[in-house]
């Protein structure tokens, strides 16, 4: 019986396609890629079967979690978040110094109330992370009253931003007393159209 | 493949060797592919979606509200582990009557989007104008009320349900204390 005889060869290939693919792959996603805006706390939306997409710019957002805290944030843009900040200190009487100014102005949803907004923004980031896991997130009620701080925040957005609609992010299984309050606060306020932001997801 | 020759020694006479531009690619690819990984892991395919939601604005006490005919309205009760109650007419007669409200659940076939189709073709059968308005719509009036400890999603299954079932006509209204009650009390006999 014949040996067999196998060929040594050599064992490199042609990579130039697979690069060029690798790349172009590359390209796209970085293209796509858009960084998550931050968030203080996880919210699992729930889902549903409606399909309309969320503006990406003039949008309040009021963000519930699990446990029912509320936060709100607002996009930038222009520059709303410099103005509703002022409103807020002045309604408030606090005095916040210029990086702290910035650091407000370039962040996202707020991670806290306006009692520990100075001491939020002053401190590093340890701190920061402290603040957040204690934090009880923005007070809210039924009532026009100074209790209701959510009302405050609503209206000074809505003032340093008329354009803003206001998107409610909450997570599945908030309880729907919180739900209520944010529902009857913004009723208060004049919001009576907004949207609430949910995952896509098939029902049938 | 894997080398990038490199230049005889001593040299000739201006006379250039055919060199090999082959470059070894390999290390790009992993590269390549680390950061493909990376970059698909992290990006969001499906962007969020929002649902529009419009409540009524307070009512104008000089201005008399339109009556609804008892005959279209239908209430649905969220209830805590997803239990939704839901009754036809009158709070009154419900409140008085336990066996109007029925307990069911979010279930697909037979839960509470079966009753709320039953209760559309019931509307529609009573035709023009009782159950269709003029512009043809079918006239169910579903009227949503949560407790406090049911959960967030819940009423947002519920609107979606409304989606599904193509109610033109429904609202998010303030639970009364008799049907928090009713809730109690089949909260009470699910144990």
């Amino acid at each position: 019986m014949p040996k067999i005889h196998i060929k040594k060869g050599s064992v490199s290939l042609d990579m130039t396609a697979m690069c060029d693919v690798a790349f172009l792959l590359l390209t796209f996603f970085v293209l796509t890629a858009k960084a998550k805006p931050q968030e203080p706390v996880e919210v699992m939306t729930p889902s549903s079967i409606v399909e309309l997409p969320v503006p990406d710019i003039n949008i309040i957002t009021i963000l519930i979690d699990k446990p029912g805290r509320v936060f709100i944030g607002m996009d930038n843009a222009d520059n709303s978040r410099a103005l509703w900040l002022d409103g807020m200190t002045s309604q408030f009487n606090l005095k916040l110094d210029a990086k702290s100014k910035s650091d407000f102005i370039n962040g996202g949803v707020l991670p806290v109330g306006i009692k520990d907004l100075p001491k939020y923004l002053s401190s590093d980031a340890t701190t920061k992370k402290d603040l957040v896991t204690k934090t009880e997130g923005i007070a809210v009620d039924t009532s026009n009253a100074p209790s209701n701080e959510l009302k405050d925040w609503i209206m000074n957005a809505r003032r340093a931003n008329s354009k803003a609609s206001v998107v409610v992010k909450a997570d599945a299984k908030a309880p729907y007393a919180v739900i209520r309050k944010v529902m009857k606060t913004l009723q208060n306020q004049g919001v009576d159209r907004f949207s609430l932001l949910t995952t896509m997801g098939a029902k049938d | 493949m894997a080398e990038i020759a490199e230049n005889p020694s001593g040299g000739g006479k201006g006379k250039a060797k055919k060199q090999s531009t082959k470059v070894d690619l390999t290390a790009m690819v992993d590269l390549a592919f680390l950061l493909i990984t990376f970059f698909m892991l992290t990006t969001t395919i499906s962007k969020p979606k929002a649902m529009q939601i419009a409540l009524p604005s307070e009512p104008d006490p000089s201005v008399e509200q339109p009556k609804v005919d008892d005959d279209v309205v239908m209430t649905v009760l969220l209830a805590p582990k997803n239990v939704v109650l839901y009754y036809f007419g009158k709070p009154e007669d419900a409140a008085s009557n336990p066996d109007a409200v029925k307990a069911t659940t979010f279930d697909k076939t037979n839960g509470i989007r079966k009753a709320i189709i039953d209760k559309k073709k019931a509307v529609q059968a009573l035709g023009a104008p009782l159950g269709i308005d003029k512009k043809g719509n079918n006239k169910t009036l579903v009227l949503i009320k949560a407790v406090d400890s049911s959960v967030y999603g819940n009423m947002v299954d519920i609107l979606d349900e409304m989606h599904i079932a193509d109610i033109k006509f429904y609202a998010i209204v303030d639970i009364s204390a008799p049907e928090k009650q009713l809730v109690d009390n089949a909260m009470l006999k699910a144990k």
